[in-house]
């Protein structure tokens, strides 16, 4: 008795179970297929022309990224040292002549990231070309004292933004970062190797103020709107080893400038008051990445694997209690507890097998007619299985998919209908992310956090952004595959509590 | 007079389950409860002007869910008959196929037209109390756009029903017929989503019969929409005429099994 | 329309299997025509094919002269009971019957007469899921009925039933034919049958084994058969068996003999001086000639049977 009721030989015989009814190995089989399939065939009507028509320059690491600031800097040679006190520094305005027109409906996006915002501060750059290498430390508004390199590497100082002393010193190919509060007491910030130095870089210090970004979704499309802002910082006490003369110049990308003609960054301004300068800049130095998803999209196809996996898990569940199978099942193994651990598992195992072979397929197959269809690089460096983001989106978006059938399968023991178990799953999938994409502005977040949607999340490899028409990109990964599981858990506590509580 | 007697008993099936007041009632109460919750989330004064929010269609928003209780109280009315087996008094009561097939739509397209007119006019009364005070003004009774909206999201229920009932004599299992209606609804516009190139989404929403079928909601903006508004009638038309043939067709050749 | 189901070369093919194959038979109103066959010898797919839910591969199945699909009100035609769990469980059972009168106009008044005569007036407000066996079964005859039709068919309709059903459903068959009606009744035990059934039909692996009224059926497979009881068994035996004829022991004082005819029988143990205290031909049960009937034609050749059956 007690040998036949090991928790291996119950394992064993759930998964008889499911892989004896030829439709459910059929269904298993449609999954991969629809996983597959539609992302395959959705990748060949996906097109974008954001390398065509750029809206960034390419950065030391072949990133795409925007360098757009007003740069007060001299060529030095070597070695050396450059110390200011930032007075103020100004949160970024917009110009009253270009405030959004009023015929549109926009909502001002937050963009919490390190890289937006105003910021004033010393930096050491190779030359004065958009997207070369730098390293800065800077004073911003609301974000306090930072040391940033290359786009990509961010150092957090101090959260001071009133008066600051910063200093900036060269040795080699590495550059240290300090701040002051009172140019005695220095704390260094960190100290960073930007990707090309020159031994004559240029140095000084600079404003920039990234444009305010408003965006426009809802009704299944979205928009995004950059209004140029700029900000005000006063820079005295400069000293610089050797210093020559300063000139004021505004960083930016000229093929940009010249394409948007008037709509390029609003020109910066330098102000030489007594021992100091004032000096007014615009634009934003960072990451400049689309918005949009190579790795997304390529798993576009695991809605559609999905859905074939809710209908298994839920009948999985639900076919025991036809034809009294449910009383079978009890008769083998009294300790019900034990039962739905063993179909949880069998099934759970099963389909994040399933779903992570649909998944990488998917990405295989559709990542190159994908980068036949503009998705190239430079604005998408092509996803490889290497990648962490990437690795992370496949592990989780199968974790998503196989939780999600689970999800269905507790539902479907609670319920014990399929019609109503498959239903309120995918309505708690699907109905979400329809009203988040009519929704307009940021409301749709919340739904993203409280429903079975969120786990959408887990198929972007990118940052969330609030840019794009679907609603998932706004939360995480991590938070969308918790927001899941967390469903899961409820509802397989509910399946165990009311299977111990009523009678078969 | 056969036909009518074939309607009829389809009808005392549909009314002797108590499921159905149940799905009809979730029907309702889906489409009011979700439309009065977006109407009242509304905020003019965070609007620009001229303010291209349609409070009307987003009162009427609710269909998207009720619309479920509809695909399920269609897909079963065909698909329980195989799975309870009734199929076989069902057909050896009414041995044409066709007469079978016109009762059930016949009386599931009239429930569901009953069902989205007490909606619809139940979510424009709950959405006249929701935007009281946001600045909005709710649905207009006499407005011709109004009542095209409404009518329209009544059609829209009635032909939803059909393309239920249509794919549960196709595939005749309840889980794969919900499963591909739920897909049809609403796996198409969330797969669009994920296209960058807007004419590709434009496409395909353009013929996902959800997006086409409700753009006859929009009361202004109809820049946004896809399709015309009687023409996103025509795409939904197609679907549920679509799966209905096919649905009858499979049904008449295949042994009742 | 004269009641009559007639059968004709009838022929289903599901996938691989060849359930009806080439299958032709009739049944005449004013009798209890049995349809008996071993499990899968095509006796429910034979109905299947009479009511119109499956379509033959060839042949045809008429009711009265024409084809089930063609019927305008067929259950005033036709009842039959094939699968009686086919019931939606959460349907009342009045309102199981009430569809079904309302899609061939009968008047709602059928509906509580037929409930009454099967016995469930007292749960014809109850959900038919909380059925039992029996009582689904009585609701499945109850359908059959509702159309008061002159040809009926019944598959095993005493399955699930309690011994008072099983009676009251012989009865019932019975009383139906004696008006007159048509009435095939499938089983799947001959046992059942005994008693109930005028005329048989045999079927094996789809095809046609005999047609036979009970009666002749019954003298075929009782001749040249006699009992005997004696008390000296074992010298009976020898002595017979030297005469020539097959002995049987069946009971502890009690034999069969076969091959000698019983006056022959009578002769030859008063011959030889061994007393007996009955000798009676023997009258053979309707399983015994059923399987004697099966055992010769589904193992060896049923055509040859099939034709000195008739």
């Amino acid at each position: 008795m007690n040998a036949r009721e090991s928790f291996p030989r119950l394992l064993l015989s759930e998964w008889t179970k499911l892989r004896s009814v030829s439709r459910w190995v059929i269904t298993f089989l449609g999954a991969l297929a629809l996983t597959i399939g539609l992302s395959a065939l959705l990748a060949s009507a996906n097109r974008t022309d954001a390398n065509v028509h750029r809206n960034f320059v390419v950065g030391p690491s072949d990133d795409p990224v925007s360098d757009t600031f007003y740069f007060v800097h001299q060529p030095v040679a070597g070695d050396t040292t450059l110390t200011v006190r930032v007075a103020s520094v100004t949160p970024p305005q917009e110009s009253p002549d270009r405030r959004p027109s009023r015929d549109e409906s926009l909502t001002l996006l937050d963009d919490p990231g390190p890289y937006a915002g105003a910021a004033a501060g010393i930096m050491i750059k190779d030359g004065t070309r958009s997207g070369s290498s730098y390293a800065a430390v800077m004073l911003t508004a609301d974000r306090g004292v930072r040391m940033q390199s290359d786009y990509a590497v961010d150092h957090e100082g101090s959260a001071s933004s009133g008066t600051r002393w910063l200093r900036l010193v060269r040795a080699g190919n590495t550059v240290t970062g300090y701040e002051s509060p009172d140019g005695t007491n220095w704390t260094p910030i960190g100290s960073l190797t930007p990707r090309s130095l020159p031994s004559t870089a240029e140095i000084g210090f600079y404003v920039s103020s990234a444009p305010a970004l408003y965006t426009s979704r809802g009704s299944a499309s979205s928009s995004v709107a950059e209004r140029p802002t700029t900000a005000d910082a006063t820079f005295d006490n400069v000293t610089l080893d050797g210093a020559g003369q300063w000139k004021g110049d505004q960083i930016a990308d000229e093929n940009a400038a010249a394409r948007e003609g008037k709509g390029g960054p609003a020109g910066g301004r330098l102000a030489t008051s007594g021992s100091g300068f004032t000096v007014t800049g615009s634009g934003r130095v960072g990451p400049h990445a689309p918005d949009d998803d190579v790795v997304e999209a390529a798993l576009i196809g695991a809605i559609a694997g999905l859905m074939a996996l809710v209908s298994v898990g839920a009948l999985f569940a639900t076919s025991e209690y036809r034809r009294g199978m449910i009383r079978t099942t009890f008769a083998a193994t009294p300790r019900r507890g034990r039962v739905l651990a063993a179909k949880a598992i069998v099934l759970g195992t099963t389909a994040y097998a399933v779903s992570l072979v649909g998944v990488v397929a998917a990405l295989t197959l559709a990542v190159p007619t994908m980068k036949n269809h503009g998705f190239a690089p430079p604005a998408f460096p092509t996803p490889s299985l290497s990648d962490g983001p990437v690795v992370r989106a496949l592990l989780l978006t199968a974790a998503f998919m196989a939780l999600v059938s689970l999800f269905a399968m507790a539902v479907g023991m609670v319920v014990r209908r399929s019609a109503a178990a498959i239903t309120a799953t995918i309505v708690l999938v699907l109905l979400p992310l329809i009203v988040g994409m009519v929704l307009p502005g940021t409301a749709p977040r919340w739904l993203m956090y409280a429903t079975l949607a969120g786990g959408m999340a887990t198929q972007r490899a990118k940052p969330p952004t609030i840019t794009l028409a679907e609603p998932w990109a706004m939360i995480g990964p991590w938070a969308g595959i918790g927001v899941v599981a967390a469903y899961t858990c409820a509802a397989l506590a509910l399946a165990w509590w009311r299977l111990r509580r009523t009678d078969a | 007079m056969t036909a009518l007697r074939a309607i009829r008993a389809e009808w005392t099936k549909l009314r002797t389950l108590s499921s159905t007041g149940w799905l009809l009632l979730g029907a309702v109460a889906g489409t009011v409860a979700l439309g009065s919750a977006i109407t009242g989330t509304l905020d003019h004064r965070s609007c620009d002007t001229p303010c291209l929010v349609d409070p009307v269609k987003l009162s009427l928003a609710g269909v998207r869910l009720g619309q479920v209780a509809v695909v399920i109280l269609a897909v079963l009315a065909v698909t329980a008959e195989y799975a309870t087996r009734t199929i076989q008094p069902t057909l050896a009561a009414v041995p044409r196929r066709t007469l079978v097939v016109l009762g059930k739509l016949a009386v599931l397209v009239g429930v569901a037209l009953a069902a989205g007119a007490i909606a619809v006019t139940a979510a424009y009364l709950a959405a006249g109390i929701a935007l009281d005070g946001t600045g909005f003004a709710g649905p207009v009774w006499s407005d011709h756009l109004d009542q095209r909206a409404a009518v329209g999201s009544i059609v829209y229920l009635g032909l939803i029903a059909a393309l239920a009932a249509g794919l549960g004599l196709l595939l005749r299992d309840t889980a794969g017929a919900i499963t591909a209606a739920l897909f049809l609804l609403y796996g198409i516009p969330v797969a669009a989503s994920f296209l960058s190139d807007p004419r590709w989404e434009h496409r395909i929403l353009r013929y996902s019969p959800m997006d086409a079928g409700l753009s006859i909601q929009a009361t202004r903006d109809f820049a946004a929409e896809h399709i015309g508004p009687w023409a996103g009638i025509g795409v939904l038309s197609a679907y549920a005429g679509g799966a209905v043939l096919l649905g009858l067709l499979v049904f008449a050749i295949r042994d009742a099994r | 329309m004269e009641p009559t189901i007639e059968v004709r070369a009838l022929h289903k093919r599901y996938r691989t299997t060849v359930a009806v194959d080439g299958l032709s038979f009739t049944v005449r109103p004013g009798e209890v025509t049995g349809f008996v066959g071993p499990n899968g010898a095509g006796k429910s797919t034979t109905m299947r094919l009479i009511l119109g839910l499956d379509s033959p591969d060839d042949g045809a199945a008429l009711v009265g002269g024409q084809p089930y699909r063609s019927l305008r009100t067929p259950l005033t035609k036709v009842g039959a009971l094939l699968d009686a769990s086919a019931v939606h469980p959460g349907r009342k059972a009045r309102d199981h019957l009430l569809w079904l009168a309302h899609s061939n106009g009968i008047p709602k008044r059928r509906v509580g007469e037929v409930i009454e005569q099967v016995g469930l007036g007292s749960v014809a407000r109850r959900r038919a899921g909380g059925f039992s066996l029996g009582m689904q079964q009585r609701l499945g005859i109850a359908a059959a009925l509702l159309g008061d039709p002159p040809v009926l068919i019944f598959d095993e309709p005493v399955n699930g039933l309690d011994p008072d059903g099983i009676v009251w459903i012989r009865v019932l068959l019975k009383a139906l034919a004696a008006e007159g009606r048509a009435v095939l009744v499938s089983s799947h035990l001959m046992g059942e049958l005994e008693g109930t059934a005028d005329h048989l039909i045999v079927i094996g692996r789809g095809r046609l084994v005999a047609d036979t009224s009970v009666a002749a059926l019954l003298a075929t497979a009782s001749k040249e058969r006699t009992e005997v009881v004696t008390g000296q068994r074992e010298a009976a035996t020898a002595a017979l068996a030297n005469a020539g004829a097959t002995v049987t022991v069946i009971g502890t004082d009690t034999i069969t003999v076969e091959g000698v005819p019983g006056s022959r029988v009578s002769a030859l143990l008063t011959e030889a001086g061994i007393p007996f205290s009955e000798l009676r031909r023997h009258r053979a049960s309707l399983e015994e000639a059923y399987m004697d009937l099966t055992r010769g034609s589904i193992e060896y050749a049923p055509e040859v049977v099939e034709g000195g059956a008739r």
